[in-house]
């Protein structure tokens, strides 16, 4: 959960507090297969952290790939990811191109004017929640070719 | 080889332990041969050379054979565990190795086999003493035969299911008088004269609640109402102290930490919800809970709302708050306006209102409210009738989910369902609150993930619905069920003792056909009980608060701890995540409350004082000859700035409103002046001040004065605008004012640049103008030929007039892989020319400056 930089208004009087992450479920498969890659992940550690996955799931065969996900933008970080297990170390990639469903916070200007003036912190301000759809993709990486 | 000799060759070194493991091993594994002298001749072959001496021959083959047997045998052994060793260690007893009743059932059997291999003894039942050998003495023996006696008549008056009365607690009546009015209760009660109350269920249960006054410590089992007369136990607490270690403070015994280490286990499961898979429960009912109702017939002055308005500055009463329900945080101030500490609010109705407060804030506000709204107001004291478990981490709604289960028809069960199994609950909207009707969780026997219907989790619209479609109505009969004292006691009706759950169950086994559900003992509408109980997440800790009926309490707390993953937490482990979170705990981080304070200048300081006391001459560090701390040294002190064992608040104020006042008209500060001793005022007496020797001087006359919270030295400013200079000539002589007026101070997170870390009660200083430059370079790193970062480097010292503020509570972070620090400083002076926010910390006892950087803590 990261404070926007700019939180102007737009155009409707509302100001965008903050974005919120991708809805996640607790699941013992997915932890252990899936990496959410991030703007600002760094792109060796990624790299590092599928072989990790691969390394355990030859193992346990819990999956038979590694899933990366990436949406906005990451999407560029991904494919490279992708390209690079895919040219470099010869593996099977599948790519998927998907559009998730991610939530903004919102906070209106008080209608009455009376409340505004009482109002100090911005925290006391009721704030409403608008879903917004991201593309991305869904990066599969095989174990066995 | 011994370790220390292998250690010589870059290996690691070998403790006491490991080496006599090593060896040991080693010396199973050796295979004894017969040496060539044994043998008489020395030799199998004879003098010539051309015979074999058969006998011998075999012989020593035979025994080589039986050597190498031996060894196999001795090889294994050494290796061996028992079966205790494999257990995780939330299972392991201390006396695990020779009683098997400590061991899980499953295990025992490979136990028992053990311990007969080991030729130990087995623990079975004690068998009673013979009477001659109790060793009492005859008073010893009446007194334990009356409390027989005593625990039998409790026994029964529980069993005809009335309530113990309230003498039989009392500390100050004997065992005599406990009886005869155990006594008279029974024989009314078979009279059935009316004045007895009666209980509804088998457990005992009751609720116990204060109407307008202070409610009694709840009575639980009579064997140990002596040990809860100054510090009640929460329903958790045999549980707990099995766990835990427990402090007591506040009329409760708290669960301090568990006994077993958990700094880091804490800090992974409870921070940051994508490293965590598990979560950490901990049973906050020590947290007083009220429920104040405007009971006036016209409600057009909005009494009550007036008053919470006074209390929180205008916050809780916003429309966030009353009409959208949104759960309270914040900050509760008493009639002069100073902060008291922070508090928490639910707003049921327009007329009725949750208050929830830490208990060592509690019974000032219950008595406050009491005074204020005489007639107009009714109060419920909830203290021992509502209890609460505080939850975290990743696990936190699927370790609930799997234990609650509504029997009922009911919106907000469902919308709890439909996120039963989110990890990140940053998601939900600032306002989660969901309050149902749910069954006895050990009709469970096991706890079982809620079965969602959505494999793929919750989507954006279910997460959005939570805030648009907010079941209204359906959690305000559920907030009526559980803020009503009937209600609440109607929950206990027919509450299942283990006994009788037991033997559903067994029925439940029994019954056809066979493959049907037998994990959970089905909902008899009639009879079972049904329990309100309100969910609410708090959005600034990120946390889940569960609240139940006092005594429903327990089987919640059982059944969520035999969730995987989940582990229990103390006080301790909140300090940790809110200093690791950038929070504030409450006392310890709110020196501007008067408990706060207190903590930090009596409790906390009496505590660290004896520590030091203690120590040898040598391990003490001589605070008042410590060198080279401050540039300009004062006649006034030597050494350590201020108290060594707590933050010197009154130092702060003393130093900061001298030094305002001596450059009030822009003059140069002097530090002393050599040639004139101190100066007094004629007329009146007091101290003239006229450099900054002369302001140590006013803090030496007044340093032993006896710690008082009348007048705190420090107020709270959250805004940077609001800072102003203090009133000086207000009260009085100079000398005496600037030690009464208190300075505004902000809350601030430091995280420090370099290396170290800072610790409790270090010290801040402000940067001086002329090491400015210095320290800007220090941040961008200053580096050695070798392009490696310096850092011998000679830091240039601050003087006394720099010191700023006090940490109060400080150490390494894990998350963040550096040292951070919370405290207050005194921002006005400088805020302008230190856009960067920079500020130097110093470790008591040392002379080592810290460059840090601070952001502010909003309260």
């Amino acid at each position: 959960m990261r404070k926007m930089g700019n939180n102007k208004e737009n155009k409707y009087g509302s100001k965008l507090i903050r974005k919120r992450p991708t809805i996640k479920t607790l699941s013992h498969k997915t932890i252990k297969s899936t990496i959410y890659v991030k703007s600002s992940s760094p792109y060796i550690s990624v790299v590092k952290r599928v072989h990790k996955f691969i390394e355990q799931l030859n193992k346990t065969g819990r999956s038979p790939y590694v899933r990366l996900m990436g949406i906005g933008k990451a999407v560029e970080k991904t494919l490279s990811i992708a390209c690079h297990f895919q040219e470099e170390k010869g593996r099977r990639v599948d790519v998927k191109t998907i559009s998730v469903d991610v939530i903004d916070e919102l906070q209106y200007q008080e209608d009455h004017e009376e409340q505004e003036e009482e109002i100090e912190n911005d925290e006391d301000r009721e704030t409403v929640l608008k879903k917004r759809s991201v593309s991305g993709v869904e990066v599969k990486i095989y174990l066995a070719n | 080889m011994t370790g220390r000799s292998s250690g010589a060759g870059g290996k690691k070194q070998l403790n006491k332990n490991q080496v006599f493991k090593r060896q040991k091993v080693r010396n199973a594994r050796t295979i004894r041969t017969e040496a060539l002298a044994s043998s008489k001749d020395g030799n199998d072959i004879s003098e010539s050379g051309g015979m074999l001496k058969v006998d011998q021959f075999i012989l020593s083959r035979k025994f080589e054979i039986k050597q190498l047997q031996l060894a196999m045998h001795n090889s294994k052994l050494t290796s061996s565990t028992r079966v205790f060793q494999a257990l995780p260690r939330k299972l392991r007893r201390r006396t695990a190795s020779h009683n098997v009743r400590r061991i899980p059932k499953r295990m025992r059997n490979r136990a028992l086999r053990e311990m007969m291999k080991s030729d130990q003894q087995q623990i079975t039942k004690r068998r009673p003493k013979n009477s001659k050998t109790h060793g009492l003495t005859a008073a010893q023996l009446y007194k334990l035969r009356m409390s027989v006696k005593l625990l039998r008549l409790a026994g029964k008056s529980t069993s005809l299911k009335l309530a113990l009365p309230e003498n039989i607690t009392a500390s100050n009546c004997n065992i005599r008088q406990k009886m005869k009015s155990l006594k008279t209760i029974i024989k009314e009660s078979k009279n059935s004269k009316s004045d007895v109350i009666k209980l509804n269920n088998k457990m005992g249960s009751y609720d116990n609640t204060g109407m307008n006054k202070l409610a009694p410590i709840p009575k639980g089992r009579i064997k140990y109402f002596k040990r809860q007369r100054f510090f009640t136990w929460l329903p958790t607490h045999v549980w707990n102290a099995k766990r835990s270690h427990m402090i007591k403070r506040w009329g409760y015994q708290i669960p301090w930490s568990p006994t077993q280490k958990c700094f880091k286990s804490t800090h992974r499961l409870g921070s940051h919800s994508a490293a965590s898979d598990g979560a950490l429960c901990m049973d906050s009912s020590f947290m007083g809970t009220m429920i104040v109702n405007d009971n006036s017939p016209e409600k057009v002055d909005n009494f009550l709302k007036s008053l919470i308005s006074d209390m929180t500055r205008k916050r809780a009463t916003l429309k966030k708050y009353i009409e959208s329900q949104t759960w309270f945080q914040g900050l509760i101030y008493d009639t002069n306006q100073v902060a008291q500490g922070p508090c928490e609010i639910l707003w049921i109705n327009e007329n009725s209102v949750i208050v929830r407060l830490h208990p060592s804030l509690y019974v000032s506000v219950f008595n406050r409210l009491l005074e204020l709204g005489k007639k107009r107001l009714s109060i419920q004291d909830c203290r021992y009738s509502l209890g609460s478990i505080t939850i975290r981490g990743a696990k936190a709604l699927t370790a609930l989910s799997s234990i609650l289960r509504s029997p009922m028809r009911s919106t907000s069960f469902n919308q709890f369902k439909t996120i039963a199994n989110v990890t990140d609950e940053t998601i939900l909207p600032q306002r989660s609150m969901f309050a149902f009707e749910c069954s006895d969780p050990r009709y469970l026997s096991t706890p079982k993930k809620l079965n969602t219907g959505q494999p793929n989790g919750p989507s954006a619209d279910d997460i959005i619905n939570l805030q648009t479609a907010f079941p209204k109505d359906d959690i305000a009969s559920i907030l009526s069920k559980v803020t009503d004292p009937k209600l609440r006691e109607k929950s206990y009706e027919n509450q299942n003792t283990l006994k009788g759950l037991a033997k559903r169950r067994q029925q439940l086994q029994t019954m056809k056909p066979a493959d049907s559900f037998k994990n959970l003992i089905p909902f008899r509408k009639e009879q079972d009980p049904l329990i309100p109980i309100i969910l609410v997440r708090r959005y600034i800790t990120k946390d889940w608060v569960l609240i139940v009926p006092w005594f429903w309490l327990l089987p919640f707390w059982y059944q969520l701890n035999r969730v995987s993953r989940v582990y229990h937490t103390g006080l301790r482990q909140c300090q940790q995540l809110d200093f690791e979170e950038g929070r504030l705990y409450f006392p310890d981080d709110y020196p501007f409350t008067k408990i706060g304070y207190m903590e930090n200048s009596l409790y906390k300081k009496e505590t660290l004082q004896a520590k030091w006391q203690k120590k040898p001459v040598s391990k003490k560090v001589n605070y008042a000859k410590i060198k080279g701390i401050h540039f300009n040294e004062l006649p006034a002190f030597t050494g350590e700035i201020g108290d060594y064992f707590s933050c010197d608040w009154k130092l702060l104020q003393i130093l900061r409103n001298g030094i305002c006042y001596l450059s009030k008209n822009s003059e140069e500060l002097k530090t002393c002046d050599p040639k004139r001793t101190a100066q007094f005022d004629e007329k009146t007496g007091y101290r003239l001040i006229n450099n900054l020797n002369d302001v140590f001087e006013v803090y030496n006359d007044v340093k032993n004065n006896v710690v008082d919270d009348s007048e705190l030295p420090i107020k709270l400013v959250n805004k940077a605008s609001s800072f102003e200079a203090p009133d000086l000539m207000f009260n009085g002589p100079i000398s005496v004012s600037i030690a009464k007026v208190p300075i505004p101070v902000m809350a601030v997170s430091c995280s420090l640049v370099e290396k170290g870390h800072a610790k409790d009660n270090a010290r801040i200083y402000r940067i001086p103008e002329k090491d400015m430059g210095f320290w800007l370079q220090m941040l961008k790193g200053i580096y050695r030929s070798d392009g490696k970062k310096d850092h011998d480097q000679e830091i240039p010292l601050p003087g006394v007039q720099d010191l700023i503020g006090f940490i109060t509570s400080a150490t390494y972070h894990l998350g963040e892989g550096h040292g951070m620090a919370t405290g207050y400083i005194y921002n006005r002076p400088f805020s302008d020319i230190n856009d960067q926010k920079l500020v130097l910390i110093r470790n008591i006892g040392t002379n080592v400056y810290r460059l840090a950087k601070w952001k502010q803590i909003v309260v």
